[in-house]
């Protein structure tokens, strides 16, 4: 709540200090530009929700976009690239559960790990070079609108209604809440772990090659240095949201509002001519005082969750 | 009268770059990077004074690295010499391709006259510059974007030469195989940047063509270092293991070109092997005096800025520019270091 009130206000103010800035054309561009955004961030929140994290979205992004982009190339269907590209970000992602659930390993390790071979991978597919150049059949997901909305916002905002009744209302997603709430009890009560984990991590993968795609067609061209450093971001998105690193829960609406934020941010930066450096600061400023509003918040869990740490629980 | 007073200038600086300066240190005109500047100037020619204040917008790959901060000052000199508004943003890093089209596409939203594009890859900003298009906003972009690309997607930018880096590869590479007939030839390396970098292959190639028609050299190696120091120490330490008698390197810039000089002072060969580096970065110029760097090949990312934002103020007023504003390379060796103090 507290949150969107934040996002109006910044609202406000930059349509009093920007002329440009509550333009149709305008508003559009913040939304195309937060779609992958929301889409990455939102695979990245159900995974927050098990006490996990995925380091290795962008890597995900970049080789299932080229994926896609090559078999185009190769004269596929567009539909069956997009699906195989689906796929691929789905298998890398069931390859980071696996990692977890029955190797043992902490995700920011196997995710960090495999974060560099799938872009190594990439570049070593590509040796570096763009793939350029689609048929605008698979372009629309990228360009084209569909009435006064761009089809990449629709996607994202499908996504993320899956993603929220995923969380609330399927078992999947109580499994998911309860493994990162506390895992011995989940144990006990017959969760199905291992199953669990590599169901976040598969649809982290699959969001993450969603928003490679629409990158793809939005810069017509699928490159290894794609989607470089989103993880960071997506994770801001999620933490601004009020998604914990503590697990247990994953706003998803949080996470959407939190991904507007950053990018009424960056955009209403830009538009007052605020220079980069100092748009990362503001963005790192804003960063810092939503975690610190979402601890006083939950003040009471807080200081609970401390207590049972000293406790050695 | 004015238009006179132009054309006498521009020959003049023209009859004026064809004498040798490192050969009349004594000079007291203006320094070699004034007049680097001018030459570089001169190929765009009389830039009107805007009869209207004018509002323009440049987008640079990032300001997290001196090269590009220098060229953000040189625009900003401009504005101030011709009293025009330039608003210069940078995408937060090299790599971060949609937040730099991102940039572009929230700058459009603000109607400038004319804008600056400078692409961090050749695709990335199409779907800007056919918006551009669009909106009927003239955009002055360099060489490296897909032109062919960007014409089929719907866009026009007007693409300008603002490096020449196969030329700036050559111009070292010449210098070493200039120097090194002098001692009766040898074998030679190039040390490349990032492999697929469009830059560091361009003054690979320009290098590499020197040393395969020069006759008294041997070219044994050419090996990428991305860019980076440590990886650039390591190559040249291999490349001495594997030819301990090699004469001279070129490498693509001076950071890895410094990281030459390390390596082969700490191989116990000071003074065997000279190195060459591109850019001219404050670092070097100390190199390059105490004689352990060979030469840099010194380009101007100020005079860069200030010939772009030169570029977008005469495209505004509807004046049309030539393609060729090659910023003009000069090569920085121990003989003209000093005169060289105030290159930026």
């Amino acid at each position: 709540m507290g949150l969107l009130l934040f996002l109006f206000a910044m609202i406000t103010v930059f349509s009093l200090l920007s002329a440009y800035f509550l333009s149709l054309h305008n508003l559009r561009n913040i939304l195309v530009q937060s779609a992958v955004h929301v889409l990455v961030a939102t695979g990245i929140t159900m995974v927050m929700a098990t006490r996990g994290i995925d380091l290795s979205v962008g890597g995900i992004l970049a080789l299932s976009s080229i994926v896609t982009a090559w078999l185009i190339k190769a004269d596929l269907p567009v539909t069956v690239a997009i699906a195989t590209g689906l796929l691929t970000g789905a298998g890398m992602g069931f390859a980071n559960g696996v990692g977890v659930a029955r190797l043992g390993l902490s995700p920011f390790i196997i995710t960090l790990g495999t974060a560099g071979i799938f872009r190594a991978v990439s570049l070593i597919f590509t040796e570096a070079r763009p793939i350029y150049g689609m048929p605008l059949s698979f372009r629309s997901m990228g360009v084209d609108q569909l009435g006064p909305i761009p089809v990449s916002v629709i996607i994202a905002l499908a996504v993320v209604t899956v993603g929220y009744f995923t969380v609330e209302w399927t078992s999947f997603g109580i499994n998911a809440r309860a493994v990162g709430d506390n895992l011995e009890a989940a144990l006990r009560m017959g969760v199905p772990v291992g199953w669990t984990y590599v169901g976040v991590y598969v649809f982290s993968g699959f969001t993450a090659a969603l928003g490679g795609l629409v990158i793809t067609a939005r810069l017509n061209t699928a490159e290894a240095i794609a989607g470089w450093g989103i993880e960071l971001e997506a994770i801001a998105a999620a933490v601004i949201g009020g998604t914990s690193f503590s697990g247990g829960e994953a706003r998803i609406l949080g996470t959407l509002l939190g991904a507007l934020t950053i990018g009424v941010l960056n955009n209403g930066l830009t538009l007052c001519n605020v220079p980069s450096y100092y748009q990362q600061l503001v963005v790192g400023l804003v960063f810092v005082s939503a975690v610190l509003a979402e601890g006083r918040r939950r003040n009471v869990s807080g200081k609970n969750q401390i207590a049972r740490q000293r406790r050695g629980q | 009268m004015r238009v006179k007073t132009s054309a006498f200038l521009v020959s003049l600086l023209a009859i004026l770059s064809l004498l040798d300066w490192s050969a009349a240190p004594s000079y007291a005109g203006p320094s070699l990077w004034e007049q680097a500047r001018q030459q570089t100037f001169a190929k765009l020619g009389q830039v009107p004074k805007p009869q209207k204040p004018l509002r323009l917008g440049a987008v640079l790959i990032t300001l997290a690295n001196p090269f590009w901060v220098a060229m953000k000052e040189g625009y900003e000199n401009t504005a101030k010499e011709y009293g025009v508004q330039i608003d210069v943003q940078a995408a937060p890093q090299e790599n971060s391709l949609t937040a730099q089209l991102d940039i572009l596409e929230n700058m459009l939203s603000k109607r400038y006259d004319a804008l600056v594009a400078h692409t961090i890859t050749a695709h990335n900003l199409i779907p800007g510059l056919v918006k551009a298009k669009q909106m009927g906003i003239p955009v002055v972009t360099d060489r490296r974007v897909d032109l062919k690309a960007a014409r089929e997607a719907g866009a026009d930018p007007i693409a300008i030469n603002l490096v020449d880096f196969y030329a700036q590869g050559k111009l070292g590479a010449e210098y070493i195989a200039q120097e090194l007939k002098k001692k009766g030839g040898g074998k030679v390396a190039i040390i490349e940047g990032l492999p697929g970098a469009p830059q560091s292959e361009a003054r690979r190639d320009g290098a590499r063509d020197v040393f395969k028609n020069s006759q008294h050299l041997q070219l044994v190696s050419v090996q990428p270092a991305d860019w980076d120091r440590s990886k650039a120490y390591n190559v040249t330490t291999n490349i001495l293991q594997a030819h301990p008698d090699l004469k001279g390197i070129m490498c693509a810039n001076d950071i890895m070109a410094l990281a030459a000089v390390e390596a082969i002072e700490s191989a116990g060969k000071s003074g065997q092997v000279m190195v060459v580096g591109i850019d001219l970065i404050s670092q070097g110029k100390e190199a390059i005096a105490k004689g352990r760097l060979a030469a840099s090949v010194a380009f101007s990312p100020f005079v860069i800025g200030e010939t772009c934002a030169r570029a977008a103020i005469a495209v505004a007023q509807g004046v049309k520019i030539p393609e060729d504003l090659g910023v003009v390379s000069v090569l920085a060796t121990q003989e003209n270091i000093k005169e060289l103090a105030d290159w930026k």
